[in-house]
């Protein structure tokens, strides 16, 4: 009597590895889930945003599973080393110094910076061509992120500010707030929904142009992988010209703000 | 995974320029919380219970939660009332600097206080009898018998809490201070090495550490002279 | 509060002492004149040290008076003061500042209370520290002296304040047998000079020779007082029989 209960719990089993061993890969994927709207948890627990949408547009074109660990932003490449996890998928601009640690994919959003201050004071940092005007610079506060692109972007063209740096952005607006630094400069997608939309930031705003500059900025945010996997680079690449293709990453983009956030041109490839 | 040693000798002079900050940080700390201590530890044995009360709450509030949350605590939290950030305190805790003196002062005074309390509780009674009977007022035996004596009793415990104190101050790089453990972070964040700047930056520690220990165990013996002439 | 009229330098007058619930003292009357040396002894216990250490203010007296040189022993800090100026106290187990050397031991009180230059000072102790026989271990350490040798030190720091009583808590119970009388020899001397003295001890040997009173005490109650050849030879109570029998054949 017992044996075909068994048996049958055994096929099952079997059945069960089958299905699961169909899709061949599971690609770990790490994130900050604390960067709002581009990775971050809901209230429900669940992993949304920019990055999570392209992420899993991504994985569905390649044919992979996912999995999602979350890692501080200054531990994140190092964490991709220790093989953690095999992707960054975290708003991570494309810059040489980084590639000479680690690989990315083509870019899937474009890298500007722009600067948020008090919104009454008339700080005539930049001239009518959107050029800073470096000596308007000196002695003035300004907060970034440890090891982001706008800390070699001001070290290069405005060393007479004072930089001060933040592990993470929260501590950015809170500083900005309690009157510590005059000025951050942050990402403005970001900055615009999680503080000037805000009642803490409403006295702030854009104090300076988008400043898009390649030289620092990078291209742009691509997904990042160990280096010497050039097959699976070149299938990321291609998913993600798929999405911008097809106008999967516009629609992700429009979820959140009124404008697409990627360049078609990357689409031709 | 492979280790750059060339990585090493790069970021140790790096890591280096924020000795200062470090020394500053910890020599700062360490005077301001002694004081505090002194005071405290009065406070606690003045027999008034409106003195000794506060002193309890103080050292129990300061050893009974991370220094990490008490820096944080003050850096970020005390700015958001306004009636701060109009005070006179406003310019020291306007600066990170002067908000981790503060949170390391306050840490290290509640600690202090009570190595320095174990230091006064093991004078030998018989001894402080004899100054009585000499005609030594209470502040007079406080002085000259109590303290040197207590002294001597309290520095090992001391030097430890010394050490904390040093390493504590590490911590000040969270709240955007470029002491060496600042650099290293961001070194480490531009060159994605941990290994090797932490190591570094380990060993700096660990000498620092052993300069202070071969410093107190100098002191010790000067001052155990009459106990093992 | 008018002082009793007496020609005494010690006077406790009805004294009683608590610790909590227990009675440690009871109605102590007691007058010791000046140059008189009293010996107190008697079981362990029995409030001998508490009564000396009411006499300086060491303990708090619960009720009664004490009045030393026509002071008496109140709660203001002056008279405290002013009573412990003059009254020596040597303990048993010797109370050196650890941290200071001889000399600086007999220096200190001698400066800070009596006001004394430090060259005078400087001058009193090795003074002192001559008549108790050790002038050579004037810069040592006390953890550097044997126990009788403290103890010389403790009596040199009392007769640096130039006291008028000198009381002495068991000053050879602490001490190897071969020390104890290196110390006597040290009291007996001062005794001769007419210094007042009020000694808690066992060694018979020096209050028969030495004191002018014996009193024998009690659960915290003078038993029984008399000269010492009276006091040995012939006591009234039955307890001071009894202890005496006991110390006596030891």
């Amino acid at each position: 009597m017992k044996f075909p209960l068994l048996k049958s719990l055994a096929v099952g089993a079997v059945a069960l590895f089958a299905a699961g061993s169909v899709s061949a890969e599971t690609l770990r994927v790490g994130m900050e889930c604390t960067y709002a709207p581009f990775n971050y948890r809901t209230a429900d627990g669940e992993l949304a945003g920019y990055d999570v949408d392209v992420a899993k547009g991504v994985a569905e074109i390649i044919g992979a599973d996912l999995e999602f660990v979350c890692q501080q932003w200054d531990g994140m490449i190092p964490a991709l080393l220790a093989n953690k996890f095999d992707l960054i998928v975290a708003s991570m601009s494309i810059t040489d110094t980084r590639k000479e640690k680690i690989d990315f994919s083509g870019p899937y959003r474009d890298s500007v910076g722009r600067l948020i201050g008090k919104a009454d004071a008339d700080w005539k940092l930049f001239d009518d061509n959107g050029a800073p005007i470096a000596e308007n610079f000196n002695g003035l506060r300004v907060g970034l992120e440890r090891a982001s692109t706008y800390e070699n972007w001001f070290n290069a063209k405005l060393p007479g500010a004072e930089i001060v740096l933040y592990d993470g952005s929260e501590p950015l607006y809170l500083d900005l707030q309690n009157g510590r630094v005059d000025m951050i400069m942050t990402n403005p997608m970001k900055a615009q929904l999680r503080f000037l939309s805000k009642e803490a930031g409403n006295k702030f705003g854009f104090v300076s142009p988008a400043i898009s500059e390649v030289e620092f900025f990078g291209i742009g945010v691509g997904i990042g992988l160990r280096q010497g996997q050039d097959e699976l680079r070149e299938r990321l690449s291609a998913a993600i010209r798929e999405l911008i293709n097809n106008g999967s990453l516009k629609e992700y983009a429009l979820k959140i703000f009124p404008f697409q956030i990627h360049n078609d041109e990357w689409g031709k490839g | 995974m492979s280790f750059d040693l060339s990585l090493i000798t790069e970021s140790i002079p790096k890591m280096l320029a924020g000795i200062g900050i470090t020394f500053q940080l910890m020599f700062l700390s360490a005077v301001l919380g002694l004081i505090l201590a002194v005071i405290l530890l009065l406070m606690r044995i003045s027999g008034k219970w409106y003195l000794s009360w506060p002193a309890q709450v103080h050292i129990y509030i300061f050893r009974g939660t991370p220094i990490l949350v008490q820096i944080f605590i003050i850096y970020y939290g005390l700015p958001q009332f306004e009636f701060i950030r109009d005070s006179v305190f406003w310019p020291i805790l306007r600066e990170p600097f002067g908000c981790a003196v503060l949170a390391l002062t306050l840490n290290t005074g509640a600690y202090v206080s009570e190595i320095l309390r174990g230091g006064v509780l093991g004078v030998d009674r018989g001894v402080l009898e004899a100054g009585s009977a000499l005609g030594l007022s209470a502040r007079q035996k406080f002085i000259y018998l109590t303290t040197p004596i207590a002294t001597r009793l309290a520095l090992p415990a001391y030097s430890n809490d010394f050490i904390s104190l040093m390493k504590a101050t590490s911590l000040a790089s969270t709240i955007t201070l470029l002491d060496m453990t600042g650099i290293a972070r961001t070194i480490v964040a531009q060159t994605f090495a941990p290994y090797e700047v932490f190591i570094s930056l380990a060993i700096i520690y660990m000498i620092l550490t052993w300069i202070i220990q071969k410093s107190f165990g100098r002191i010790e013996k000067y001052l155990s002279r009459y106990v093992n002439p | 509060m008018t002082n009793p009229t007496s020609d005494a330098l010690i006077q406790m007058i009805n004294v009683d002492k608590f610790f909590g619930e227990f009675q440690a003292l009871t109605n102590i009357n007691l007058e010791v004149k000046r140059g008189e040396k009293i010996v107190i002894c008697g079981p362990s216990g029995s409030g001998k040290s508490t009564l000396i250490r009411c006499i300086n203010r060491l303990e708090e007296h619960s009720a009664g008076r004490i009045i030393i040189d026509g002071k008496e022993l109140t709660d203001q800090v002056k008279d405290i003061d002013a009573v412990r100026r003059e009254v020596g106290m040597v303990f048993q187990s010797f109370n050196l500042f650890p941290h200071m050397t001889i000399v600086k031991n007999l220096m200190l009180a001698q400066q800070l209370v009596r006001k004394i230059p430090k060259a005078e000072a400087h001058k009193t102790a090795m003074h002192f520290l001559e008549r108790v026989k050790i002038p050579e271990q004037a810069n040592k350490y006390p953890v550097q002296l044997s126990g009788g040798q403290q103890q010389r030190v403790a009596i040199a720091r009392a007769l640096c304040m130039k006291p008028e009583i000198i009381l002495f808590d068991e000053p050879t119970s602490a001490l190897d047998p071969e020390m104890i009388n290196e110390v006597l020899e040290v009291m007996t001397d001062l005794a001769k000079e007419g210094m007042t003295m009020i000694c808690v001890t066992h060694e018979m040997g020096f209050a028969r020779s030495v004191a002018d009173r014996v009193i024998f005490m009690d659960a915290g109650e003078i038993v029984e007082e008399a000269e010492p050849e009276i006091f040995f030879n012939s006591p009234k109570s039955a307890r001071t029989k009894a202890f005496l029998s006991q110390i006596l054949t030891h």
